[in-house]
């Protein structure tokens, strides 16, 4: 077996095993192919994103965990380091800062810390790192608030 | 892009005691453990060699320390190969480009030298071989196995200085025993003791607290006139163990205790510096 395909059936195993532990994550494998995952965060508390769901495409390589893996949102969020249209994240980690130690949940941990911790000053969306990097909080905090009403909370009706 | 200061993922992994011996990077059972020189954080050798690799492939120039994917502090070596008396170390900067790694055989033979002399006397005839004058015989296989010694005992690639050195003095030696033969006959226990002592004396400079029993098996594998792979053959059947258990790991644990009684008699490491340790 690949050592990706390997760990990746090891990181399955935990997540089934840990699911209860973390409530704000849910980590699924497509079930025919282990190097595509979906996970479902929780916005975070006190942050715009409060009480959305958001949901994230994992496309492992073949190399992991050597290699990070790519992933994007799929639902819509208004952010500084993610692409507005792709849903691409901006993050360290998911680039040079990689190490073979992080797993798909402990990535869904750093997406959820990035959420409530922007980085205005290398945006992928440039609207939403001028309304923060001008210091109108209260502008960005009720574009990111509208976006999650839209996109991340389930309808209701 | 966005920095996140947060520990590599550890929380993922030290959590939880029955994963507690798993490998960060493969998530299964460490194999060949193995630990960085700094933060002593544990990994399979394999995979924390893979990562060195994978790191090294993105920069320029030559890397001389790697960060632990746990907590990265800087490392400059691998430390494996640990067995009680002696480790290994893999150092991250002779990885990639010039580095001389000791091959299986090398790691084998240096374990040999730990061992007593005359472990193989009664296997091969050594007053045989100066009875007969065998040393006057030339042997095709021993530059090259002289130069493997070498380079296993000096954990240097380029030994040919040396080997040219002690070749030299072989020969020579040689042929002044000829000449000698001719006009008075000497006792082969005198050739021989001769001959111990010029091979000491040459190699001493390079081997140091080894030269001794370098001396002894140098005349062994001249009076054994086997070739290399079979001299290699007689110490792994007499030894009973070899470098391979280690990779063999647990499929043969059968075997592994008789090899650890054997093990024990094996000297440890350090007493090959006892000597030139001022």
């Amino acid at each position: 077996m690949q050592p990706s395909r390997a760990r990746l059936f090891k990181e399955y195993k935990e997540v089934q095993r840990e699911k209860v532990a973390d409530p704000d994550i849910q980590l699924v494998c497509d079930d025919t192919n282990i190097f595509k995952w979906t996970a479902l965060i929780k916005g975070p508390s006190e942050t715009p994103y409060e009480g959305g769901v958001f949901q994230l495409a994992f496309a492992v390589p073949e190399p992991y965990p050597l290699q990070p893996p790519q992933v994007r949102f799929l639902t819509k969020i208004f952010h500084p380091n993610v692409h507005f249209k792709t849903g691409e994240i901006c993050l360290d980690i998911l680039k040079n800062a990689w190490s073979p130690a992080w797993t798909l949940q402990s990535v869904c941990r750093a997406i959820i810390a990035l959420m409530a911790h922007p980085e205005p000053d290398s945006p992928l969306n440039c609207d939403s790192g001028n309304l923060l990097r001008s210091g109108d909080v209260r502008g960005f905090n009720s574009m990111a608030r509208m976006y999650t009403r839209l996109a991340a909370m389930p309808k209701k009706g | 892009m966005a920095t996140k200061a947060i520990a590599g993922g550890s929380s993922s992994i030290d959590d939880g005691s029955d994963r507690e011996d798993a490998c960060p990077i493969c998530l299964t059972p460490i194999f060949q453990v193995s630990y960085l020189d700094t933060c002593f954080h544990k990994f399979c050798f394999k995979c924390i060699k893979q990562w060195i690799k994978v790191v090294s492939s993105k920069v320029s120039k030559q890397l001389s320390s790697v960060k632990c994917p746990l907590c990265k502090t800087d490392n400059i070596s691998i430390i494996h190969n640990f067995d009680g008396y002696s480790f290994d170390r893999h150092y991250v900067n002779r990885n990639i480009t010039d580095g001389f790694v000791l091959t299986k055989e090398q790691r084998y033979r240096l374990q040999c030298y730990y061992t007593e002399s005359g472990f193989l006397a009664d296997v091969f005839d050594v007053s045989r071989f100066w009875k007969m004058k065998k040393i006057l015989q030339p042997n095709r296989w021993f530059e090259a196995w002289l130069r493997r010694e070498l380079q296993a005992l000096m954990q240097e690639e380029d030994v040919d200085i040396v080997l040219h050195h002690l070749i030299g003095v072989m020969d020579s030696f040689c042929k002044r025993t000829e000449e000698r033969h001719k006009q008075e006959a000497r006792s082969a226990e005198t050739n021989q003791e001769q001959f111990k002592s010029v091979m000491a004396e040459a190699a001493r400079p390079f081997l140091m607290a080894r030269t001794d029993r370098f001396v002894d098996e140098v005349e062994l594998f001249l009076a054994s006139g086997l070739n290399m792979e079979a001299y290699d053959s007689m110490y792994k059947q007499r030894l009973g163990w070899s470098n391979n258990r280690r990779e063999i790991g647990a499929a043969n644990e059968a075997s592994e205790e008789e090899e650890e009684n054997i093990r024990t008699r094996v000297t440890p490491y350090l007493f090959l510096f006892e000597e030139d340790s001022d």
